[in-house]
């Protein structure tokens, strides 16, 4: 018998594999907040996620950073732990910045308290110079981000290193982090985060796909 | 042992307390966090009831009744059946209350409910300012008179002097203890609790506590209630009895309800019927646009909406007709069953009016339903 750590109902293992990994969320909140995995490039590098930035993680990470409930931050890699841990072997994970007053104000850092459980080194290599919260900006303002990060000094950079954040909403703050480490050498980057914007659906009506169809049959036809 | 027990909601529950910073803290109430505010000091406000028609004599008796309660600071519960009035009953009350310079609160833990309230009690009391509290609308939270859910009662500390406690065995505040106790912080006077389907030990219960109890068997038109007709229709059967009975249905011209017990089952049987009549439309509670579907359904004067409970309670429709759609579902409980059916013939012009339960098996939750519904009409 489980408790789910959001919802707090009771559950049962469902899977094999829960019981070599014990679930933190039952299988109702994992639905509900949208698995979704995806390894694309951007910028010229592989980028992963893992989840949608849909309505409940949305919820669920905001119960954790602004509620300050520091249990949520061990649920979001539970089920993720060993694959990350061997694919990211060798790599050192650099996490996005965060200003000292708000980690202060917390009490925790919201990224350690999720990325800690891989078992990979942290590094914190980059740091805000003011308090500013991406997740208030709007439009073109996020752009505001990259005179805001700075370089921790005086810290040596590993060979690998993965970028982490949270939530990947328009790309800025991993921006700033690409910008900055531009002059220095080393041999490979990727880029982790949790949840990215939703893919946009294009849909597509049953006239326009009939239409599609029908042209197609007439290119084949005509050769 | 665990010694902690939060302040806020008193959850003592080991699996809902978590550590920060080798602290304890509540993880139960932790989505109910509110900056502190100001609350205004209020002034006494004359107000004058605009009711186009006039309280039956059990309505004044109970309504004369809650005020009594009020003035010797006793707590009371209003068990009136569907399509009493029991709203209208509370309107005095209200009126005394303003009167006094007391803070107000009308609270329902439906966020339907809550919107479809906002305009009559504008209506009924053209001369106040009425506030709606919700999600999605939340940022006054101060007015003459408060409605809101019961999930933005966190909002509130130590701040009503009456609250009128409607639907007080609706889902989610049933069974929620977290809810329960915001209720309680948030009151510091005396509570109403108005229902349709309070159980013998609540009523009990509530008596033992020092409370007041008020009763009422009868609606407001003197009509009797609908009763409940099951037709038994094995697996996949009742998918197409269902067709036959909505086209008879419509043929009289009357608009329908159809009850389902889950969202899936609500979208199978919206593609299935989409098929067969046109002027079908589905509501249930994630769906971004309900509101305006809900609105554009009670313009009409025929067609079907398929919905959850959501619509159980608070809607009124002049020739409403229910059919509710495998009744026999663990998810339906007795008092989901009288509420459904208590949406039929609310009208004075309309009295009448039809409740099917399309079942596998009768179940002993259709039965007490039945029972029930049998006793409050045998006091007419």
């Amino acid at each position: 018998m489980l408790i789910c750590k959001y919802c707090f109902r009771i559950f049962d293992p469902l899977h094999v594999w829960h019981f070599l990994q014990r679930p933190l969320l039952c299988r109702i909140c994992y639905q509900q907040i949208e698995w979704h995995h995806r390894i694309e490039r951007w910028q010229g590098i592989q980028i992963e996620s893992l989840f949608d930035y849909g309505p409940v993680f949305q919820k669920m990470i905001y119960q954790f950073k602004s509620n300050l409930d520091v249990e949520l931050g061990s649920v979001f890699l539970n089920q993720h732990n060993t694959y990350l841990k061997l694919k990211y072997f060798q790599y050192t994970f650099v996490l996005a910045p965060s200003h000292d007053d708000d980690l202060i104000k917390r009490g925790f850092h919201p990224l350690v308290e999720i990325f800690k459980a891989v078992g990979l080194p942290l590094l914190i290599l980059f740091e805000k110079n003011r308090p500013y919260r991406q997740s208030e900006q709007q439009g073109r303002d996020r752009q505001g981000i990259q005179q805001v990060t700075i370089l921790k000094k005086s810290i040596s950079i590993p060979q690998r290193i993965c970028l982490v954040d949270d939530v990947m909403t328009t790309g800025e703050t991993l921006k700033a982090m690409i910008g900055l480490l531009k002059p220095i050498s080393f041999k490979h980057v990727k880029i982790l985060v949790l949840a990215r914007k939703k893919p946009e659906k294009i849909e597509i009506t049953r006239h326009a796909k009939n239409d599609k169809i029908r042209n197609w049959k007439q290119d084949i036809w005509h050769g | 042992m665990n010694a902690y027990a939060c302040p806020r909601c008193l959850n003592n529950d080991p699996f809902k307390i978590g550590l920060r910073n080798g602290l304890s803290y509540c993880r139960a109430c932790i989505q109910f966090q509110q900056e502190p505010w100001q609350p205004k000091t209020r002034h006494p406000i004359a107000v004058r009831i605009q009711l186009g028609y006039a309280l039956t004599d059990a309505q004044q008796n109970i309504s004369k009744g809650l005020i009594n309660c009020y003035r010797n600071n006793q707590s009371a519960m209003v068990d009136a059946v569907t399509g009493s009035g029991k709203t209208e009953i509370v309107f005095g009350l209200i009126q005394i209350a303003l009167a006094e310079g007391k803070r107000i609160g009308f609270v329902i833990p439906r966020k339907d409910v809550v919107i479809e309230l906002i305009p009559r009690f504008k209506a009924v009391f053209p001369t106040i300012e009425v506030v709606g509290v919700f999600g999605g609308s939340s940022s006054i939270l101060e007015g003459d008179l408060v409605i809101l859910t019961t999930h933005q009662m966190y909002r509130y500390e130590q701040y009503f002097d009456v609250l009128i406690f409607d639907e007080v065995d609706a889902f989610p505040y049933a069974g929620d203890p977290v809810l329960k106790a915001m209720v309680k912080r948030a009151t510091k006077g005396i509570i109403i609790y108005l229902s349709a389907t309070f159980t013998r030990d609540d009523l009990n219960q509530f008596k033992n506590e020092g409370g007041k109890v008020f009763q009422l068997f009868k609606r407001f038109h003197g009509f009797p209630i609908p009763s409940l007709h099951y037709k038994i229709y094995p697996f996949f059967i009742k998918w197409f009895t269902i067709i036959e009975l909505l086209y008879q249905m419509n043929k009289e011209g009357k608009p329908v309800f159809v009850f389902v017990p889950t969202i899936a089952i609500g979208q199978m049987l919206y593609r299935w019927l989409h098929i067969f009549i046109k002027d079908v439309s589905l509501a249930y509670s994630t769906i971004e646009q309900r509101q305006s579907i809900v609105e554009d359904f009670k313009k009409k004067t025929s067609g079907v909406l398929i919905t959850t409970s959501i619509l159980e309670r608070g809607i009124t429709m002049l020739g409403l007709q229910v059919i509710i759609f495998m009744a026999d579902h663990p998810l339906y409980s007795t008092s989901t069953l009288i509420q459904m059916a208590g949406r039929v013939g609310r009208k004075k012009v309309d009295p009448e009016g039809k409740v099917i339960l399309l079942v596998n098996k009768v179940t002993s939750d259709i039965k007490a339903a039945q029972e029930k519904i049998t006793i409050a009409n045998a006091y007419l």
